[in-house]
């Protein structure tokens, strides 16, 4: 009897535990599409592959992006006919977007030429980012403009984690024409502009595309529908550029 | 013996054990179980990680009226994180007594995210709340939730005019601009005068040149190339920008000297942007160097 109501407790705490508690595309498709498998070296365990087509800005979103790749770095994707290019990107911050700096895992682009449903191999050797020659805001620029603030949350406590974004355009669509580094526990930015100007800011811990429900988001703005310029001249540091961020609805 | 195994049958399927987990409550939500709502409401909470908040808002999004008890007791009291995600879950979903919950958290003092019930408001378009949130821009003690006051106004068109031009003479200066450029969103005549009054204040000028320009040529004409020649530089940049929208010829000939002249180059840009309004084409500006130049183009 002491067995069978030991037995009995324990399944009931298995239910109480448990019962009160993908799909895979498919591999061939159409005849248009061609495979492109291979092996990212490094190998590139949980590095992403970007798949723009030839044209597109690398800073943008890209056409599809494989990844975080498996251990192996092994990767698999189909695409129709076409020009493409393919760069493998890891992120040190661990960011599936945004500039890369220094210490983060790159290739350069490397172009693919698929033709009519034939399968293609391509093997990617990554390397580590060293310097900041071709960061649009390497140090060889010189800074003409900056703006400086603070970046908080509804209540007023600083935000760790997010950057500003400035545009050159009042929709604020695409891709920021500039972007700070993260802010740091103090919720305190600066942006460096190589240019004086109008620019419409946000704050955001996401980098492209609309901002999306759960994203902590936050425009500079006057209480309007449409957004507000930052005007900031020449040789001038516009400081308390103040925003506040919140998540997404 | 018995009883100790019924109480344990009991215990194990009436919540006494560990929480479920947010991936199950999901599951439940999805498959119509009404007693999952309240364990995704707990996971909207401050203590959670955002992506859970936003997992558990999202569930509950998708399960729409069916949740409406459930959300609208979360709006009105409770953490303020959570409050916040109910208050914009009542607003989206266009619960029925959602404005009642909005309204109560506008009013609630304790309750620091005052911006979301105002934000609310707007979404749920109910004209009750016009009169509380014109008084919510005036004396709201927190900028961010007068600013979110001010834009869910713009979201109810004419209603909203008088009520917030009848409250800016009390307003201090950073919440009249606010007043003001909303008024210029809602492009109704009856906010003209308040606008063109507005010009004579120094503190007021620049809210009120964006907004005469982003109403347009509604109602009597206003002098807004006059203020061209202010000495505020961001003054000028708001009187070239309004007399562009607002196809103001006459300026014409004071632009063509200030996209050259004027000693700050956003000045001669917004000039040249206007210049580019009255007559159709591309118009260049000089740079400090002497080039010319087409400013960027805000409108792409």
């Amino acid at each position: 009897m002491k067995t069978a109501i030991t037995v009995l407790l324990f399944t009931t705490l298995a239910l109480s535990l448990g019962g009160c508690g993908g799909s895979k595309a498919p591999a061939g498709g159409p005849n248009a599409l061609s495979t492109i498998s291979g092996v990212a070296y490094r190998p590139a365990e949980a590095a992403t592959i970007y798949v723009y087509r030839v044209g597109d800005d690398f800073r943008g979103p890209p056409m599809t992006r494989i990844g975080p790749l498996a251990f192996d770095g092994s990767f698999s994707v189909d695409l129709p006919p076409g020009e493409y290019n393919f760069l493998l990107r890891q992120r040190a911050e661990g960011d599936d977007s945004g500039p890369v700096r220094e210490g983060d895992l790159k290739t350069d682009p490397i172009k693919v030429l698929v033709a009519d449903g034939k399968p293609i191999s391509l093997d990617l050797k990554g390397f580590i980012k060293e310097g900041n020659a071709k960061e649009s805001f390497g140090e060889e620029v010189k800074y003409k403009a900056r703006l400086e603030g603070r970046i908080t949350d509804a209540e007023g406590a600083p935000v760790e984690g997010v950057r500003v974004h400035a545009y050159d355009h009042v929709q604020m669509s695409e891709r920021p024409k500039f972007v700070s580094a993260r802010t740091g526990p103090d919720g305190r930015y600066e942006l460096n502009l190589p240019e004086g100007g109008t620019y419409y800011i946000c704050a955001r811990d996401q980098y492209g595309g609309p901002p999306k429900v759960g994203d902590l988001y936050g425009r500079y703005d006057m209480g309007t529908v449409e957004p507000s310029a930052v005007i900031v001249e020449d040789g001038n540091t516009l400081k308390d550029v103040d925003i506040t961020v919140h998540t997404v609805w | 013996m018995l009883i100790l195994l019924a109480a344990a049958l009991l215990a194990g399927c009436s919540g006494y054990g560990p929480p479920p987990s947010l991936k199950a409550l999901e599951e439940r939500s999805a498959s119509g179980d009404a007693t999952a709502y309240d364990g995704l409401v707990s996971y909207m909470a401050k203590e959670k990680r955002q992506d859970e908040r936003s997992r558990a808002y999202i569930a509950l999004l998708k399960a729409g009226q069916n949740a409406a008890p459930t959300i609208l007791t979360a709006a009105s009291e409770g953490d303020p994180t959570q409050r916040e995600h109910a208050i914009a879950l009542a607003a989206n979903l266009k619960l029925k007594g959602g404005f009642e919950v909005a309204m109560k958290a506008l009013n609630d003092p304790s309750f620091p995210r005052r911006h979301s019930a105002a934000w609310a408001l707007g979404e749920l378009g109910d004209a009750r709340a016009i009169e509380p949130l014109a008084d919510t821009v005036e004396s709201s003690d927190r900028e961010l939730t007068a600013r979110e006051a001010a834009r869910a106004l713009a979201r109810f068109g004419k209603a909203a005019v008088l009520p917030l031009a009848a409250r800016l003479e009390k307003m201090p200066n950073k919440r009249k601009g606010y007043a003001l450029r909303v008024l210029g969103e809602l492009r109704d005549e009856r906010g003209k005068p308040y606008l063109i009054k507005a010009l004579e204040d120094p503190h007021t000028r620049e809210d009120a040149l964006w907004a005469l320009g982003t109403m347009g040529r509604i109602g009597k004409p206003s002098d807004t190339a006059f203020y061209l020649d202010d000495q505020d530089w961001r003054v000028r940049v708001e009187a070239a920008r309004a007399t562009g929208l607002l196809q103001e010829n006459a300026a014409k000939v004071k632009l063509d000297y200030l996209r050259a002249e004027d000693p700050v180059k956003a000045v001669r840009e917004w000039s040249a942007r206007a210049m580019s309004l009255l007559e159709g084409n591309p118009v260049e500006y000089k740079t400090f160097s002497g080039e010319w130049k087409i400013p960027d183009s805000l409108y792409h």
